[in-house]
């Protein structure tokens, strides 16, 4: 999943880069509105993490820009203004969370997950499939409750897909959800072969190896049940 | 040579001509009027003679002579034997004449006079030795001191241009940090010397032009960056939502992910070549200090997913872990190419080497090597060129990360340099000049 940064304060920023990425997310982080107007142009990205207080502006234009234009994409509010009328216009203007500075980064995953849950219409932390389970909070993938011995990309393959359950993906849409767009898609789409490989081999052996199904010359989809 | 020195030599060589000429006039000057002095002085001796022919005839016989050679003056008397109308003119003339192993010169006045009917020829002559000294001496003094004088005046003449020349000079000092964009805003000063006034304004005309153009261009780029990917995510982002339809037929589906596939090929085409076109207008700053061995590490753990996968070996061995001047960006898009470049030519469980190293000639070698599917040799003089490719597998995918790190290593005087072998792998080397490292 690829997520937008705007904040521009270095080491939080920094921080924050790291232990969301840690967290299965790619990163871009920018700390200007117009950075960020930029990289949204050009990326997709699932959620924006925005800081109010920019040195160009308010974030709050960003966040109806956002809204307006990239209605996919959630955002959630970051700032050390925590009062209840700020709180109150970003939730109007249709932030879908806020978090006040300063936050611990549980509290953020936390909320994150939240909204991805929104996002994506789950009741909790886990995509439950035909008897696989993908928790969201953890790397954790369980078949019939055993826990299924997954890498970290495999993992993030496999939540990526059982997110957008009953929609077809494309190899180069995981691609760049799961590495970003900087490598090379040739080359990057021959990995995700591999890893589908890989993963597919693991559910085999689990007994559910009809899971993923191949749309053949456009990527992988796992149906709704 | 420097403008002061040239001005100074040509100055030398005018007045060191001057003095020559000078000389040589002088000499000539006092000897003419040391002889007009000597010639004067002969006709004296000649009236003496004839008044002195006048009271007492010589000799009837004999010749006579009023002192020798080696005397101060003297005369020498002969009968003449010519007629009184066949007399010929006075003729004065410079004589040497020895007088042992010493030859010394003279003045000679030969004339006909006469006394009582008779006739003679007289030689009057008149040494010039004790005249030379006092020339020699003339020449001396006048020589040595105008030779001080035009040394004092080169003096201080090259002072003074020194101090004339300073301003031309503080501008020449400054135009080669002029460099790059950030030199764009320097200005010049106004100045007393016309000239250089003149020059100054021009200078700041060019800067200011040259300013503007870098933005224009820099914000062409940007502007078409914009302009050039906001369609091409619109289009990427319509086809993921119509293909997460779920009543859309597989056909449309493919079609659908070619699309995108195309869209998303285009957008890294332009960005590849905006990226590119950044670099050659200098509109990165280069003042940062990179690590080398800690951006290596940094893009090797960030291709970690890639690398493991396909059982490669990486090794990385630097030597001495230089810090140099360079762009931050660039040195990580320069890693991020040749290691990304180099998994591609890996076959599965290869090996990579990432090694730095001192150059037997000066400078650090960074090179980048791995055991893959090597490039054929007539493709080899090509590779750095945009749109390239050394294998057609990757036909439709831009050929442009090579083309990247040339234009990187361009902007930075790093040297590139690639050997391959088919079947053997492939060794890049950038050679980082002693200028660019900042430490060790």
């Amino acid at each position: 999943m690829r997520l937008l940064l705007t904040e521009d304060e270095p080491y939080l920023a920094s921080s924050l880069k790291k232990y969301l990425g840690n967290d299965g997310f790619i990163v871009d982080s920018t700390s200007t509105i117009r950075e960020s107007q930029k990289a949204l142009m050009s990326e997709m990205y699932d959620i924006v993490l925005l800081d109010l207080n920019l040195p160009d502006g308010d974030g709050l234009s960003l966040l109806e820009e956002i809204r307006t234009e990239y209605p996919r994409t959630a955002v959630i509010i970051i700032t050390a203004r925590g009062e209840v009328e700020d709180r109150v216009k970003g939730l109007n203007l249709g932030s879908d969370d806020y978090i006040s500075k300063p936050f611990s980064m549980l509290e953020l995953s936390a909320r994150i997950n939240a909204v991805v849950r929104r996002k994506f219409g789950l009741k909790n932390n886990s995509v439950e499939l035909d008897g696989l389970s993908v928790h969201l909070d953890e790397m954790l993938v369980k078949a019939d409750s055993d826990p299924l011995p997954v890498t970290k990309i495999e993992y993030n393959i496999l939540r990526y897909l059982a997110l957008n359950r009953g929609k077809t993906v494309s190899r180069i849409s995981l691609a760049e959800h799961i590495w970003g767009n900087e490598v090379d898609d040739r080359f990057s789409l021959d990995f995700i072969n591999s890893h589908i490989k890989n993963i597919r081999k693991k559910l085999k052996d689990a007994g559910k190896d009809q899971l993923i199904k191949t749309i053949y010359g456009v990527g992988y989809r796992i149906d709704k049940i | 040579m420097k403008l002061q020195y040239k001005i100074g030599l040509s100055n030398l060589i005018v007045s060191l001509l001057f003095l020559l000429i000078t000389g040589f006039v002088l000499i000539h000057v006092v000897r003419k009027t040391v002889y007009q002095d000597l010639d004067q002085h002969l006709y004296y001796h000649k009236n003496s003679l004839i008044n002195q022919l006048k009271q007492s005839q010589p000799d009837e016989d004999n010749d006579f002579d009023y002192g020798v050679v080696g005397s101060q003056e003297w005369v020498n008397l002969t009968k003449w034997k010519g007629k009184a109308d066949s007399i010929p003119p006075n003729r004065i003339k410079t004589v040497y004449l020895k007088n042992g192993n010493k030859t010394i010169e003279y003045r000679e006045l030969s004339t006909v006079v006469s006394s009582k009917g008779q006739f003679y020829r007289a030689q009057f002559l008149e040494s010039v030795v004790q005249w030379q000294h006092i020339i020699r001496n003339v020449f001396l003094v006048t020589f040595g001191l105008l030779l001080t004088l035009i040394l004092l005046l080169l003096i201080v003449n090259d002072v003074q241009f020194r101090e004339i020349l300073k301003p031309f000079y503080n501008t020449v000092k400054r135009l080669p940090h002029i460099r790059d964009a950030t030199g764009f805003a320097e200005r010049f000063d106004r100045s007393s010397t016309e000239e250089i006034d003149q020059l100054h304004q021009a200078l700041n005309r060019m800067l200011k032009q040259l300013g503007s153009f870098f933005e224009e261009q820099k914000s062409f780029i940007q502007n078409a960056s914009h302009e050039l990917q906001t369609p091409l995510t619109i289009i990427y982002q319509k086809t993921e939502s119509l293909m997460s339809d779920p009543d859309i037929s597989e056909e449309s589906l493919v079609e659908l992910a070619q699309i995108q596939e195309t869209a998303g090929r285009l957008s890294r085409l332009t960005k590849a070549l905006l990226l590119i076109s950044k670099i050659e207008n200098k509109q990165f700053p280069m003042n940062d200090e990179v690590c080398l061995s800690d951006m290596a590490e940094k893009i090797i753990s960030e291709l970690s997913d890639f690398i493991e996968a396909m059982g490669i070996d990486v090794r990385l061995n630097f030597r001495d872990y230089p810090t140099v001047k360079a762009s931050r960006e660039l040195i990580n898009a320069l890693f991020y190419n040749l290691i990304q470049n180099a998994l591609k030519f890996s076959t599965d469980n290869g090996i990579i080497s990432v090694t730095g190293r001192w150059g037997a000639d000066g400078g650090y070698k960074v090179q980048v090597q791995d055991t893959g599917k090597g490039i054929s040799p007539e493709l080899l003089p090509v590779v750095f060129d945009r749109f390239k490719k050394p294998d057609s597998k990757w036909n439709d995918s831009p050929g442009l990360g090579l083309s990247i790190v040339k234009s990187i290593c361009d902007l930075h005087d790093f040297g590139l340099d690639m050997e391959s072998e088919l079947n053997k792998g492939t060794t890049v080397t950038v050679t980082i000049p002693t200028s660019s490292i900042i430490s060790p």
